[in-house]
């Protein structure tokens, strides 16, 4: 199948895209790049229309066909606070340096760091003292578990009611050299691992079942995956069990809570 | 319609990542819908000269799995300031989501009509 990449300025996509959707029923795939340009891909044979479209750069070539294959190419870049990258393995490396989570993007609900519960929970992440054990609970492809493992938390725990995630977090952990011991199961149902930093981005029923069950040795949590109006009862919670608010993000009615002993 | 007046319904598939027109009323306006896993980005666009205004009124909840049962909706009043008389509308959007095979089912419909004298 062919693959059609455009290159354009910023501020020229959505005129072009005025004249390309009623085109391309099955849609554009887009992304930022650097210096305020843009990318806008499709598959198929490109209309006769792109010729009068204010386009940099065009490049086509012929890809495998398949939806994967279409997801695996849009990419991801996520910078966090400058001081950690998320990324997929068809984007550029990151400047020597900074650390990089590299995470192959894919069908299916396994957070790539790019929801912004993620990335609210890493920005909290980068602001504690690495050292000890960590535990990533819901922990998706294994983004957060990643990073920590990669600023020095050892041993680092994944656990996800979902099997997939589970076989996520052990793919993408391996491809980024370090160690994550993943494990399957319900945090309704068993406590949390007993670990010094805990970071979870679950429901609030979920949450609602790990702040009572928390061992004694943890000292931090990074409580996500909720939303603003659910924030009270998150910091109740927790204080519940000892743990006192210490920083909060929000973002688009998303809130990530640093708490601690 | 009675009293006359325009409306327009489409439903699409769309695959995970990819950024598709679900409603597209030419030379007035487009809806365009992004599922990315668990998130859902919505994009409006004027595409009169006259920008056409659109003013959320209602947002479901979004959750990771919209089933049919439970679908995803937001509304929208529209307005295209035009003389005579502007053009006012609501349009609607409803997404389920089958996140294990990377689609999003949307269904979209404007409904339009001229303001009474």
């Amino acid at each position: 199948m062919k693959r059609v990449a455009l290159r354009l300025l910023g501020d020229a996509v959505e005129d072009v895209l005025d004249v390309l959707m009623p085109l391309l029923p099955q849609g554009v795939y887009q992304r930022e790049l650097a210096d305020g340009r843009a990318e806008v891909a499709f598959y198929g044979e490109a209309p006769p229309e792109l010729d009068a479209l204010p386009v940099l750069a065009r490049e086509e070539e012929e890809v495998p066909d398949g939806r994967e294959e279409r997801r695996r190419r849009v990419g991801q870049v996520w910078e966090i606070a400058g001081r950690l990258r998320v990324r997929a393995p068809t984007d550029p490396p990151a400047v020597p340096g900074v650390p990089e989570v590299v995470v192959e993007p894919t069908i299916g609900g396994f957070g790539s760091g790019a929801h912004p519960t993620t990335r609210m929970t890493l920005e909290l992440l980068l602001g504690l003292e690495p050292g000890g054990g960590f535990a990533d609970l819901g922990c998706g492809g294994g983004v957060v578990a990643i990073a920590a493992a990669k600023l020095g938390w050892e041993p680092v725990f994944g656990v996800d009611v979902e099997g997939r995630a589970v076989e996520a977090t052990r793919h993408n952990a391996a491809s980024n050299d370090v160690e994550v011991h993943a494990v399957q199961a319900d945090l309704r149902e068993v406590p949390p691992p007993p670990a010094g930093t805990l970071a979870g981005n679950m429901p609030l029923s979920v949450h609602e079942r790990v702040a009572p069950a928390l061992d004694p040795m943890t000292r931090h949590v990074i409580a996500s995956g909720i939303v603003n109006d659910s924030a009270a009862a998150i910091v109740a919670l927790y204080g519940a069990a000892g743990l006192g608010e210490r920083a909060r993000r929000s973002e688009k009615g998303w809130v990530a809570i640093w708490l601690a002993r | 319609m009675t009293g006359g007046g325009l409306a327009i319904s489409c439903h699409k598939l769309v695959e995970d990542a990819a950024r598709a027109t679900v409603l597209l009323v030419p030379g007035l306006m487009r809806l365009d819908a992004r599922p990315v896993q668990d998130t859902l980005q919505v994009m409006t666009r004027s595409l009169h000269p006259r920008l056409v205004r659109w003013s959320l009124l209602n947002e479901g909840e979004l959750r990771e799995y919209n089933s049919a049962d439970d679908p995803f909706r937001m509304t929208w009043a529209v307005e295209l300031p035009l003389e005579p008389r502007s053009i006012l509308g609501r349009v609607s959007l409803t997404m389920t989501a089958d996140l294990e095979h990377g689609l999003a089912h949307f269904v979209a419909q404007a409904v339009l009509r001229e303001a009474s004298a």
